[in-house]
């Protein structure tokens, strides 16, 4: 096969591989793509480029944090990453003549970068470089035209432009630019005599070097020393937990780039041996993206959940709690059940249908302790009517993790709730400042000083009253759920959505003391509703602390034991008899272990509380 | 060809020239609403130019900032007149703003900024921190030259920080005014406290055992190496429903003093129930004025702690203004004299803060509790000194937080912190004083874009003046810090 066909065929497979890249990359992680975005922040401000670059490698984040807004439309987002590919990858086969089937490399450094995005799952909650998934793709982008210009610079000259790219690099773009500094220095192997060569290369590494330390003395006064070299890439540590797993994908970029090199300098190589050599590098990359993507089930799960409540479509939440096309199906984190009661009470369904979706406690699988306060706890506490806890997690994450448009929203809604409209006013301003969050903040704006225009807002309505408590001292501990749980289930509340939270939290916390005041309060105030009845699970714990406790003097008729006053509650026939029917199961399968009747029991009574109390144990609330 | 060029070239240059003023308007009988609001503010010679942000909607602006003599034009929403214009503008400053909407132009009432004669120290420093509540991340301790708009970082606490060994730093505080006689803590990671005395750096571990703990909120003598502070337990509890937020309190607090020469500290009595805070020495050096409250545990407490006890009661706790008389000699102070019963009004009063000339005494008052930097309701209230005669400092005042404050120098300016922007970030407002003890409207610390406080994230804390910049560099300050620490005595 002649050579030019042979680059053609296989730059055109490069190309089309990256398309598939793009249509693998939005068809499976446009919500995460969304959502990346939503934790990211770009305002065309002065003072936000002034923020943004009092690091080394500030411009680079600043211009990602930039591109990073178009995954608000996850498929412009994507068509714009995978432009930049085409163009790196088209870069590749330019600046490093790759011929024949070494075209195909053109591929490698793209599938790295993919893997760079791909791997990332929970720690989008806890990313701190600013617009983290661009980041890698503009700086190679950035490096390879600066190579393509460089192509033609020759010794001495070389040197200048090593000095120039290395000192505005550093500042600009962090330690990518030593690649750009490799780059540009390598030009010279084979061009230059072996004593320029070498001469440039030590100059280069020396620059490499000494230049970081130069900007710490008397530039950067905010770096610490051991991030010099660090400057501009992402930062895989939290607390005192590192995770070197995640620098993988960044030391497979870096290595990408030795094929490559290698591929320059063996320009006559067979067809056949640079074929089989290309079709192995792009198998081990195409190997390494399946084994670092994120495919964790819950995970996405959770992404797309919170995507939908915070677009108000609580149907959405639940079909995603019970969708099997997402993945394996896995028992559900906390977050997830958390965030399917929410949507349950939201539709005024929760008292018939809490337990027909699945329960669980599974840990986010993540190689360090997930807090529910990242991921969900502002969502959580914002429904709940808890708005000092949600605008305080704002705060706090905006401080550690840095700003985000997601974070903003929070603080504007939780702000208007609580009526700290100057403060709301500030944040408003701030996301009106960007380009696809203007119209969100402006519709938000509305409500500033008209409390009366929020008593009308679907959003609003359920949360306004469980906002109005009175005011105490007190902590989370970061224990969101437990801290829900606990002021819920031991509080009173004269309001409908306010009272039935404290009966839903009073049965899982399977508080028999606390159920049955909130269960008669419950019934008081909704007895005289037109077609009112008890909901099935409300009943089902009615029915069960009942038979449980005889002999307690019921609290629903004074003066009779709950053995007595069983006979007068109007139970649905169905909630006695799933009883009889649990407690007859539970007697043919005496012999079982608890996580074999949780197995057996669960195709028939999954769905009731009794399942709920007697099999769904030691359940780790965080 | 070239002739044409220049031609042109001029012809575009003096089409970038000023503005003219639209012929044709009415009048409007309200002046504007600008951001900061500096209508008819006071403001020093010596201050950068103040930089506003027309909040009227409209679609041109023109505004003229003249002072008789000289009058300077600008176009658009934000006005920022150049340094070198308002240097020129030597008189009070007349501002008139014209706004367009559609074909109509407006003029609003014109206003006034008065510059005094009081000149105002050159520079401040302050910490700049989010308003977070548990986690920091970018602190720094910055000074900004008040006379342009640069802004410098003394010391930030990143460039010793890393993910696993963060660092706090705080309590920033100067000898009278010297910026080469500093100190600052830094917590956590290589923790002390940071003493810069004429080219002497140091870092200190005050941990002696014989008070609390470390010294926290420092004071130093005006005239000696000695700097006294208080030592404070503190911890913090949420509200759940109040705009406040949070509530910060001490459950022990004592006063000690440390003398830089022996590196020897000297706790002074160490009552359990009494809450010492915030010292502040007389400027003669003879007095050293603090706040206290009492508090003692109520008899059946159940096994509860006092932190706990202290939550429940946090409404109660109120203190009031003591000071003590101080023998440099021997280095004792004397018994404790009440200055203000502030808990007898049912208040709580906080930092006293002598005037440079001893005429003056400013402190903070709030309902209750030593942090009013979160109480809304916190204001600064003035005594003088030679009546003991007490009032709120109402034309400084706002509905919402003021809290810390400084003297300058000459004892005409005040800066102070304010939450009156948005009630949660603090900006400094300066204000001047007159020698009968009159403050005039206050105004917000100019930015070189005007809003860039709009924009700012972090709270401004501590604000102090200083007669010039510490000219040591934040890398010799992290240097230091990362050396071995002297032990205090």
């Amino acid at each position: 096969m002649n050579k030019s066909i042979s680059t053609l065929i296989f730059s055109l497979l490069s190309l089309i591989a990256i398309l598939v890249m793009g249509i693998v990359l939005y068809s499976r992680e446009s919500e995460v793509l969304f959502r990346i975005q939503e934790f990211s922040l770009f305002i065309p401000t002065h003072h936000f480029y002034e923020t943004s670059t009092i690091y080394p490698g500030g411009a680079l984040s600043w211009a990602s944090a930039y591109m990073t807004q178009f995954f608000f439309h996850p498929g412009l987002g994507v068509s714009l990453l995978v432009g930049a590919w085409l163009l790196i990858a088209g870069l590749l086969i330019w600046n490093f003549r790759l011929q024949g089937p070494w075209a195909g490399l053109s591929l490698l450094v793209p599938l790295a970068l993919l893997a760079c995005l791909v791997q990332t799952g929970y720690w989008i909650y806890y990313m701190k470089l600013q617009g983290y998934i661009w980041v890698p793709t503009l700086a190679i982008l950035i490096c390879l035209v600066i190579q393509l210009r460089a192509r033609h610079a020759h010794s001495w000259r070389r040197c200048v432009l090593l000095t120039f790219v290395a000192f505005f690099g550093y500042a600009l773009m962090g330690v990518w630019s030593f690649l750009s500094v490799l780059l540009i220095a390598t030009e010279s192997i084979g061009k230059e005599k072996k004593s320029m060569t070498i001469l440039t290369c030590g100059y280069a590494l020396l620059l490499i070097l000494l230049l970081p330390q130069v900007f710490y003395q008397w530039i950067y006064c905010q770096t610490e020393w051991s991030q010099l070299y660090l400057a501009g890439m992402p930062c895989f540590q939290y607390s005192h937990t590192d995770m070197p797993e995640y620098r993988y994908a960044y030391y497979a970029l870096a290595l990408a780039f030795v094929p490559i090199v290698y591929a320059q300098w063996k320009q006559e190589s067979s067809l056949f041996a640079s074929g089989v050599t290309t079709i192995f590098f792009v198998g081990m990359g195409v190997f390494g993206v399946c084994n670092r993507w994120y495919t964790d089930t819950n995970f996405h799960k959770e992404v797309k959940m919170a995507n939908s409540i915070e677009r108000l479509d609580w149907e959405d939440v639940l079909r995603t709690s019970l969708d099997n096309s997402m993945g394996d199906m896995m028992p559900p984190t906390r977050v997830m059940v958390m965030y399917k009661n929410l949507a349950l009470f939201r539709l005024g369904r929760v008292g018939d249908e809490m337990f027909h979706y699945p329960e669980g406690s599974e840990q986010q699988h993540a190689p360090w302790e997930v807090k529910i306060t990242q991921v969900a706890g502002k969502l959580i506490y914002y429904n709940y009517g808890k708005e000092q806890f949600c605008y305080r997690w704002c705060m706090e994450d905006g401080v550690e993790f840095g700003w985000s448009v997601n974070l903003l929203k929070y603080m504007i809604k939780s702000s208007l709730v609580t009526q700290d409209w100057e403060v709301a006013r500030k944040y408003i301003n701030l996301l009106k400042k960007t380009r696809y969050h203007r119209q969100w903040a402006e519709h938000y704006e509305t409500f500033l000083y008209h409390r009366e225009k929020m008593e009308e807002e679907e959003e609003f309505k359920p949360i306004l009253p469980m906002s109005e408590f009175p005011d105490r001292l007190d902590g989370d501990m970061t224990l969101v759920e437990m801290y829900l749980l606990k002021t819920f289930s031991s509080g009173h509340g004269a309001d409908k959505y306010y009272q039935e939270m404290t009966l839903i939290c009073a049965m899982i916390m399977k508080d028999i003391d606390l159920f049955w005041p909130r269960f008669q309060q419950y019934v008081v105030m909704h007895q005289n509703e037109p077609n009112f009845r008890v909901p099935t699970h409300y009943q089902e714990a009615a029915y069960l602390y009942s038979v449980l406790e005889p002999q307690r003097p019921s609290i629903m008729w004074p003066g009779m034991t709950n053995e007595k006053a069983l006979e007068r509650i109007p139970f649905d026939p169905q909630v006695k008899q799933r009883y009889s029917d649990f407690m007859n199961f539970n007697q043919q399968c005496g012999s079982m272990t608890d996580e074999q009747k949780k197995t057996a029991f669960y195709p028939q009574f999954g769905d009731t509380f009794y399942y709920f109390y007697f099999l769904m144990r030691n359940q780790k609330t965080n | 060809m070239k002739k044409i060029f220049y031609a042109a070239f001029i012809l575009f240059l003096t089409a970038c020239g000023e503005a003219s003023l639209p012929k044709e308007f009415e009048t409007f009988d309200q002046t504007a609403n600008i951001y900061p609001d500096y209508v008819d503010v006071t403001v020093p010679q010596n201050i950068a130019p103040l930089t506003f942000h027309i909040d009227d909607e409209g679609d041109e602006y023109i505004s003229r900032l003249s002072d008789g003599t000289s009058s300077f034009t600008y176009e658009g929403r934000d006005v920022c007149p150049e340094i070198r214009d308002w240097k020129r503008l030597k008189g009070n400053i007349s501002v008139e703003i014209y706004i367009r909407q559609g074909e109509k132009w407006t003029k609003t009432k014109t206003f006034q900024i008065y510059k005094s004669k009081d000149e105002i120290d050159p520079y401040i420093s302050y910490r700049l921190i989010a308003p977070s509540y548990v986690t920091y991340e970018d602190l720094t301790i910055c000074q900004r030259n008040l006379e342009s708009y640069e802004e410098d970082i003394i010391y930030g606490n990143m460039i010793n920080s890393d993910e696993k060994d963060g660092q706090c730093i705080n309590c920033h505080a100067y000898q009278n005014y010297n910026p080469d006689r500093m100190q600052f803590h830094v917590r956590q990671a290589h923790g002390g406290t940071v003493i810069a005395y004429d080219g002497v750096l140091e870092r200190i571990d005050m941990k002696t055992g014989k008070t609390v703990g470390a010294g926290v909120y420092p004071a130093w003598h005006p005239t000696e190496k000695l700097i006294a502070y208080s030592t404070n337990h503190t911890g913090q509890s949420f509200h759940t429903q109040s705009k406040e937020k949070i509530e910060v309190q001490d459950t022990y607090s004592d006063l000690m003093l440390y003398d830089i020469d022996r590196h020897e500290v000297i706790p002074l009595e160490n009552d359990t129930n009494d809450l010492d805070c915030f010292p502040s020495w007389s400027p003669d050096g003879k007095y050293l004025y603090y706040c206290s409250a009492h508090y003692e545990m109520p008899d059946s407490t159940n096994g509860l702690s006092r932190e706990y006890c202290m939550i429940s009661d946090y409404k109660e706790i109120r203190y009031n203004l003591y000071r003590r008389t101080f023998d440099l000699k021997t280095k004792s102070f004397g018994k404790r004299e009440l200055v203000y019963d502030a808990a007898a009004d049912s208040l709580s009063a906080t930092l006293p803060r002598i005037s440079p000339d001893g005429k003056w005494l400013m402190f903070t008052v709030g309902a209750y509790g030593v942090f009013h930097i979160w109480h809304t309701d916190a204001d600064l209230f003035l005594m003088d000194l030679s009546t003991q005669e007490i009032r709120p400092a109402q034309e400084i005042n706002s509905e919402n937080v003021e809290s810390y404050h400084s003297w300058s120098s000459n004892g005409r300016w005040i800066i102070f912190s304010s939450r009156r922007d948005d009630g949660n970030f603090t900006r400094p407002f300066i204000a001047h004083m007159d020698d009968k003890g009159r403050l005039s409207k206050p105004f917000e610390l100019p930015s070189k874009y005007p809003e860039y406080h709009r924009e700012l994230m972090r709270s401004y804390n501590i604000p102090e003046f200083m007669s010039g910049p510490v000219t040591i560099r934040p890398q010799e300050f992290a240097s230091k810090i990362r050396k071995d620490s002297i032990k205090a005595k």
